[in-house]
């Protein structure tokens, strides 16, 4: 695939930021062995890259800091998992992506729980029915557009479009093959279009099924 | 005269075309197509301005720096270990998050199922995903949407009890 080389940003977007993967592979085996301080160097060359991708998903940044806390805990529990001839990133942010869509999806249990068990001044706003009274901006308009999408979508929106990962980097991350990637991509940023436009219409738009999608699995 | 590829097949590589995703070789089969397929002109246009809304919302969203996680992560690390040592294994903790029972859930799908019985327009938030649970059921206590990435954080080496066990400090509020 290509990518916008002149884009300045793709320097920090790579998913290996300096140091090279050797490196890294070395650093993950001085922290297998009790170095602690070994980890925390990964902790700081890739912290910002995965508080970033988190806070795409759940907009607290409170929140997405303790996630992605928890996505390095996680991943030092399972140091021993880690293939070093493997790179440390895509790794990192699979655990970082399980660990903040666990979350979410618990929360949303929960939210349902309590629209069926109060009386409902917590209930969130039916997010598929836009609010006229409200001129929101652009930035809470998207944000609602893609808390509608599918999971499957919302990810692959966030991964390719608002964190400029490759498709190869994501098909690693999502440890799927290249092409189902770009597949999804392409299905992705379809489902945006068709939601945002309903939206700027001000339809209330039904939300595709979820669960039909089976058939692209390796 | 009628383009060579049908538009179907062009459709979806306009999609990937406008976040630059396309080999040269792919894009020079795109403009070949564009330029004579008046209908897939207004298809990438469409395309292209929801791209540009997102693409938009991520140059207005880009987060600060912030300052380094790591001195919570070692803190954390040093306390699980004096745990894991004190007690041989680390007490799972549960944070407001907490755990449904499986009753209450239940009981929401019942009333999601009524909802949708009544009105076939009724959407949950969060689409299908509670259609394919069934009421009563231990099915029920899994209302996450369908994985994709099939095992994901159901690795085998029990990942899903090592993430039921952590502790999420929740401070979201919605
Ligand atoms: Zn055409």
């Amino acid at each position: 695939m290509s990518v916008r080389m002149s884009d300045p940003e793709l320097q920090y977007k790579d998913a290996s930021p300096p140091g090279g993967s050797g490196s890294e592979a070395r650093l993950m085996e001085v922290a297998r062995q009790g170095d602690s301080e070994a980890f925390g160097e990964l902790v700081r060359r890739y912290e910002g890259r995965l508080l970033s991708v988190i806070r795409r998903f759940v907009t607290d940044v409170e929140t997405a800091r303790d996630l992605a806390q928890d996505t390095f805990l996680k991943a030092y529990e399972r140091i021993d998992q880690f293939d070093p001839s493997r790179r440390f990133g895509p790794w990192l942010f699979r655990i970082g992506v399980n660990v903040t869509l666990d979350f979410l999806r618990r929360r949303k249990r929960r939210v349902w729980f309590t629209l069926f068990s109060q009386t409902g001044e917590d209930r969130p706003m039916d997010p598929s029915t836009p609010d006229p009274r409200v001129a929101r901006d652009l930035e809470q308009e998207v944000r609602a557009v893609l808390d509608q999408l599918p999971e499957k979508h919302r990810t692959i929106l966030v991964l390719r479009d608002l964190e400029n990962f490759s498709s190869s980097e994501i098909a690693a991350i999502l440890q799927r093959k290249e092409a189902t990637v770009r597949w999804r991509v392409a299905e992705a940023r379809r489902e945006f279009q068709r939601v945002w436009e309903s939206r700027q219409a001000g339809e209330a738009c039904p939300i595709h099924e979820e669960g039909s999608d089976d058939e692209t699995s390796d | 005269m009628k383009p060579a590829i049908d538009c179907d097949q062009i459709r979806q590589q306009l999609a990937l075309s406008v976040g630059g995703d396309l080999t040269a070789v792919e894009q020079a089969v795109v403009d070949q197509h564009l330029a004579g397929c008046v209908s897939c002109r207004q298809d990438l246009a469409g395309l292209r301005s929801s791209h540009a809304v997102l693409q938009q919302y991520r140059e207005e969203t880009m987060l600060p720096a912030a300052p380094s996680l790591w001195p919570s992560v070692q803190a954390r690390l040093s306390r699980s270990r004096t745990s894991v040592s004190r007690a041989g294994v680390s007490e799972p903790q549960f944070g407001r998050a907490g755990w449904i029972p499986v009753s209450a859930l239940a009981a929401a799908c019942v009333a999601v199922l009524v909802l949708s019985e009544m009105n076939p327009s009724f959407n949950p938030p969060g689409g299908g995903a509670i259609t394919r649970s069934t009421p009563g059921s231990a099915e029920a206590v899994e209302l996450g949407p369908v994985e994709w990435y099939g095992g994901l954080n159901r690795v085998s080496d029990g990942g899903l009890e090592r993430v039921r066990s952590m502790h999420y400090s929740d401070t979201t509020t919605y």
